[in-house]
């Protein structure tokens, strides 16, 4: 031990009053733990009113944003009838390359008086009448601005016009005058 | 912190999403005196028309044009675009619904225009209808309905002139007096037909519980009739199913097939023409036929050992069976089989 903290130590062992004064009063423990406790309340106060503040910026962020949102998508509702259009189109060339398939199928049938012209001339009649209406129908889905009711329509039109020329082959195929084709 | 931002803009897109279900209205109300002779006419669409009984001798219509969309301005624009008009000339009612352009609304199903009508069961029903559903209770007076891409329900036809036209629709009736049906990608039930049904289907499915007569012309359908008094059948690319025919059945058949599971203990006539196809009866329930006249060219015909044949002629591609039995209950046989099948058991 040095010399100097011999002398620290007689220091404290001749003043021993002195540093036993110093201890803290009765009910210490209480009133720490009550200033701790005042002490998370306002931390949670300034954590509340942070929220608070957040919440109020995000509405008020909404409010202008929702009527901004819902203008442009006015606009874009008025101005693009395009989408659809194009849709309608892609849908239209898949149901007109079947349906050329299967005329093309008949056209050999009728070739080989497995269809008589009379069939044929149906299915043909039934095709025009198909297609006439689903014109009509397309025009009306410009019209109305893209309804679902009327695409739906539209692909029925077109599934049961495909669906009608191949119950024809199929048909024709299951009688019992039907030579196969590699015969 | 960055949880209740990302809460907030959730909230805030499905806030502004949600925007898009509002719906709009606007009604339209109206009432017109309904003497006995009144038609009532409508030309609509995009909605659904339901009919109620009335009280008196007035028809009260009650239109409403919806629109369901995000904002006001755009369901004004929509609901601008919809006219209904009701007005009455004469003995005639008269409801138009037009529509006009509108803006695009993104393939989405975004406005009606339904009806609701009270009326008396006698006035005469003249109505024109698509993209929508007809709600019928019982009609005394005649009706033309003509329906496209919807759904009908109507409880009782009874009108002395009644017709329907259906195409990509699907109709209920549960009791229909004399008709006119045509129906084209459709699908018909009827519960019990009164008096003479004609039936002109194509590409469609019918379910008839019970009828008196009917006149049925099919192409590429499926048509089920459960019990029947007097069927003439025309089908090509069909198949007709029948369950009970009391007593006469006349059919030409082509590349389809025609089953009966009985014929009523008081069967009569049955005439059938049969190309491409095959004719069976299930259960001829013990009947004999006074005459018997079958031909068949590359064809075949099936009979019970009862029935007396007492010539046949069979030639290479050919037959003919003739005969009968005079103490048989029905009258006539007769069938013109070409390559296909007439079987009776």
């Amino acid at each position: 031990m040095t010399n100097e903290m011999k002398n620290l130590e007689d220091h404290i062992r001749n003043n021993r009053k002195l540093y036993e004064e110093d201890e803290p009063n009765n009910g210490h423990l209480e009133r720490f733990i009550n200033r701790l406790d005042a002490r998370d309340k306002q931390a949670k106060k300034r954590n509340i009113s942070r929220s608070m503040l957040a919440v109020a910026a995000m509405l008020l962020l909404g409010l202008i944003l929702t009527p901004v949102y819902l203008f442009f998508q006015d606009q874009a509702e008025t101005a693009a009838p395009a989408k659809g259009a194009v849709e309608l189109s892609t849908i239209e060339a898949f149901y007109q390359t079947q349906a050329n398939n299967y005329l093309q199928q008949i056209d050999q049938l009728a070739d080989r008086g497995m269809v008589n012209p009379a069939q044929k001339a149906e299915a043909l009649k039934r095709v025009e009448e198909l297609e006439k209406k689903n014109k009509l129908l397309s025009a009306q889905y410009a019209q109305l601005g893209g309804d679902s009711r009327l695409k739906t329509a539209i692909i029925r039109n077109y599934q049961m016009m495909s669906e009608s020329l191949n119950t024809l082959i199929v048909m024709t195929r299951n009688t019992r005058n039907y030579i196969p084709e590699q015969l | 912190m960055k949880k209740i931002l990302i809460l907030l803009v959730l909230c805030w897109s499905v806030s502004a999403m949600a925007q898009k279900n509002d719906q709009f209205t606007r009604v339209e109300h109206q009432s017109f005196d309904a003497p006995e002779g009144t038609i009532l006419s409508i030309n609509s669409s995009f909605g659904k028309l339901t009919f109620v009984r009335a009280t008196g001798a007035v028809i009260d219509v009650k239109a409403t044009a919806i629109a369901n969309v995000g904002s006001k301005a755009l369901a004004d624009k929509i609901l601008d675009a919809i006219s209904i008009s009701m007005k009455q000339k004469g003995d005639r009612v008269i409801l138009k619904t037009d529509i006009g352009n509108m803006p695009d609304k993104k393939g989405e199903t975004s406005f009606e225009v339904n009806y609701e009508i009270a009326l008396p069961s006698y006035v005469n029903l003249v109505i024109e209808h698509s993209f929508g559903d007809i709600a019928l209770d019982e009609v005394a007076g005649n009706a033309d309905i003509d329906l496209d891409y919807g759904a009908m329900y109507a409880k009782k036809l009874n009108g002395s002139e009644i017709r329907l036209q259906l195409d990509f629709s699907k109709a209920t009736v549960e009791m229909l007096s004399p008709a006119r049906v045509d129906i084209s990608y459709s699908s018909f039930e009827l519960g019990k037909g009164n008096g003479l049904l004609v039936l002109h289907s194509e590409f469609s499915n019918c379910e008839i519980e019970s009828a008196e007569r009917a006149e049925v012309s099919s192409s590429y359908d499926e048509v089920n009739i459960e019990n029947l008094q007097k069927l003439e059948y025309n089908g090509s690319f069909s198949t007709l199913k029948i369950g009970t025919v009391d007593l006469e059945l006349k059919a030409e058949a082509s590349y389809g097939g025609v089953t009966v599971e009985k014929l009523g203990k008081d069967f009569q006539l049955l005439d059938a023409s049969i190309s491409f196809g095959g004719f069976k009866v299930r259960n001829s329930n013990e009947i004999n036929f006074k005459q018997i006249d079958v031909s068949t060219e590359m064809g075949g015909f099936s009979y019970p050992k009862r029935f007396s044949i007492n010539q046949k002629e069979v030639e290479i591609t050919s037959a003919r069976y003739r005969g009968g039995n005079s103490n048989g209950t029905a009258q006539l046989l007769k069938a013109y089989v070409e390559q296909g099948e007439l079987e009776i058991n």
